[in-house]
């Protein structure tokens, strides 16, 4: 008969999977091949008994084999035994038990954003403006008062950039801006002496 | 003409309207918040020696003790937001270290947000509860956030910033630094020292021996009859101390641009007293006596009932 479609046919065969077997099996195939004429042989073999001597022999062998085997086996499970004592006391010196760690989930009702208004852009500049302005144009005894104004108000620029790059990492919420705040009202103190003395 | 006129202002309106509204404050609303908390608990046993060592961040760490020869921990971490989506990412940042090396046991918390990983958005924090022997010696630092020691009685090492600090029926040897953050104090005996700038320290029952440097604050201490000593540095402090008797210790109190401000019917003697500089003593007429020795600058002190 002829093929009308052999182009589909082929390509069909040519995607079909292949499937090549297992080494061990033609081995094992080879292998029982190879052992049906022994079989035939064993059949024709003539039956013996063998004496009562040999049998008791045969269990004497045995049975010191299996004191043997049990000594070995006795002595695996004794090291073991050993070895998880050593384990159970490290475990027990060292306590570290392994963390337990478990994830909830959970809603309430908040205020949301959490934001400050932005800073004023005056204010930031008589900040500025003014430490500077005191710097130039002081002289005499007042520049010891200034100096430890002057320091103290670095101790608060320093405290806000700190809570800044806090709100930075752990977002902004009200105690973090709560510190904003007061640190710009000491701020604020601090500018006022100083405008005071210019 | 008319027509690109129209244009014209239709944009001018537009950009008035846009910049009105990237300046408009963003009013705060009640909103729902989804909170994930990770929770981790593990347990360490406890052998002479031990020490426990805590690095806080905006964690709120409460240490408390019991009869066991154990360590037990809790860390929860919290990351906050209306967008699950965005807590459950942010919770990631939020990271922990509870481990044991030789003798101390490390607990910490920080925040490591991934190289071109997205900024936190949400709200995060920690708590730290901590049970463990009361001689258990501690080490804890904590940077924002709030600390709250009890019933410890062995060595007790607080270095804390932007941080509230408590403690009540704490007794040894207590080591306290802090800047911005207030010190309350109950039941504290032993040997004390406090180092605080910016901080305002307020103790109740105060026995044993108190040494206390402070630069900015305020100090309340209220004594017991078991305070053995009392020495006080104040720099732009005021120093209140207060006793039912008064009378029952030796003082020497000084006060540069400040003021002394003594309780009636106690006869200090002036050594000094003029306007910006004042020196006061009190000996009590008992052989054996605590001294409390309080001296500040631009500051005054307070001695009352």
């Amino acid at each position: 008969m002829k093929e009308k479609n052999k182009n589909t046919l082929q390509h069909a065969l040519a995607q079909l999977p292949q499937y090549r077997p297992d080494e061990a099996l033609w081995q094992r195939i080879e292998g029982q091949l190879a052992e049906a004429p022994l079989r035939e042989a064993l059949q024709k073999l003539p039956l013996r008994q063998p004496s009562e001597d040999v049998w008791q022999g045969i269990e004497k062998q045995l049975g010191r084999k299996g004191q043997v085997r049990s000594l070995q086996l006795a002595r695996w499970v004794a090291a073991a035994a050993v070895l998880c004592g050593i384990g159970f006391a490290m475990h027990w010196l060292l306590g570290d038990t392994p963390a337990r760690v478990t994830t909830a989930y959970a809603q309430e009702q908040a205020q949301w954003p959490v934001t400050l208004p932005p800073a004023d852009a005056g204010d930031e500049e008589a900040f500025q403006e003014i430490p500077r302005m005191l710097m130039t144009s002081v002289v005499g005894s007042a520049r010891e008062e200034i100096a430890g104004l002057q320091s103290n108000l670095d101790e608060l620029n320093e405290a806000v950039s700190e809570t800044q790059s806090m709100i930075k990492r752990y977002g902004a919420d009200g105690p973090l801006l709560q510190q904003i705040v007061e640190l710009e009202r000491e701020r604020t103190l601090v500018i006022k002496q100083m405008a005071a003395l210019l | 003409m008319l027509n690109s006129l129209h244009r014209h202002m239709t944009n001018h309106l537009l950009c008035l309207l846009a910049g009105w509204v990237l300046t408009a404050p963003v009013f705060a609303q009640n909103t729902t918040v989804h909170v994930v908390s990770r929770t981790i608990e593990k347990t360490f046993n406890y052998k002479n020696g031990y020490e426990v060592n805590i690095e806080g961040e905006k964690a709120d760490i409460n240490i408390r003790t019991w009869d066991k020869k154990e360590i037990a921990v809790t860390i929860t971490l919290l990351a906050k937001h209306p967008d699950k989506a965005v807590a459950e990412r942010d919770i990631e940042s939020l990271q922990y270290v509870a481990q044991r090396q030789k003798n101390n046991i490390y607990l910490r918390n920080f925040v490591h947000v991934p190289q071109n990983g997205k900024a936190v958005e949400a709200q995060l924090s920690a708590t730290y509860t901590i049970t463990l022997p009361q001689e258990c010696p501690v080490y804890l630092k904590n940077h924002f956030g709030e600390a709250q020691v009890s019933n410890l009685n062995g060595r007790l090492k607080i270095n804390g910033s932007f941080s509230k600090i408590g403690m009540e029926n704490v007794q040894g040897i207590i080591e306290v630094q802090s800047k911005f953050g207030d010190i309350m104090g109950r039941k504290l005996n032993g040997d004390i020292s406090m180092r605080t700038r910016r901080s305002d320290i307020t103790l109740y029952d105060l026995k044993g021996r108190c040494n206390i440097e402070a630069a900015y604050g305020i100090v309340n201490l209220f004594a017991s009859r078991d305070l053995l000593d009392l020495m006080v540095r104040g720099e732009q402090t005021d120093v209140y101390f207060h006793h039912p008797d008064p009378q029952w210790f030796g003082y020497s109190l000084t006060a540069t641009h400040g003021k002394v401000v003594l309780p009636e019917k106690m006869r200090f003697s002036f050594q000094e007293n003029l306007p910006d500089s004042k020196k006061v003593q009190f000996k009590p007429t008992r052989e054996y006596y605590a001294n409390v020795t309080i001296s500040v600058n631009f500051g005054s002190i307070f001695v009352k009932k």
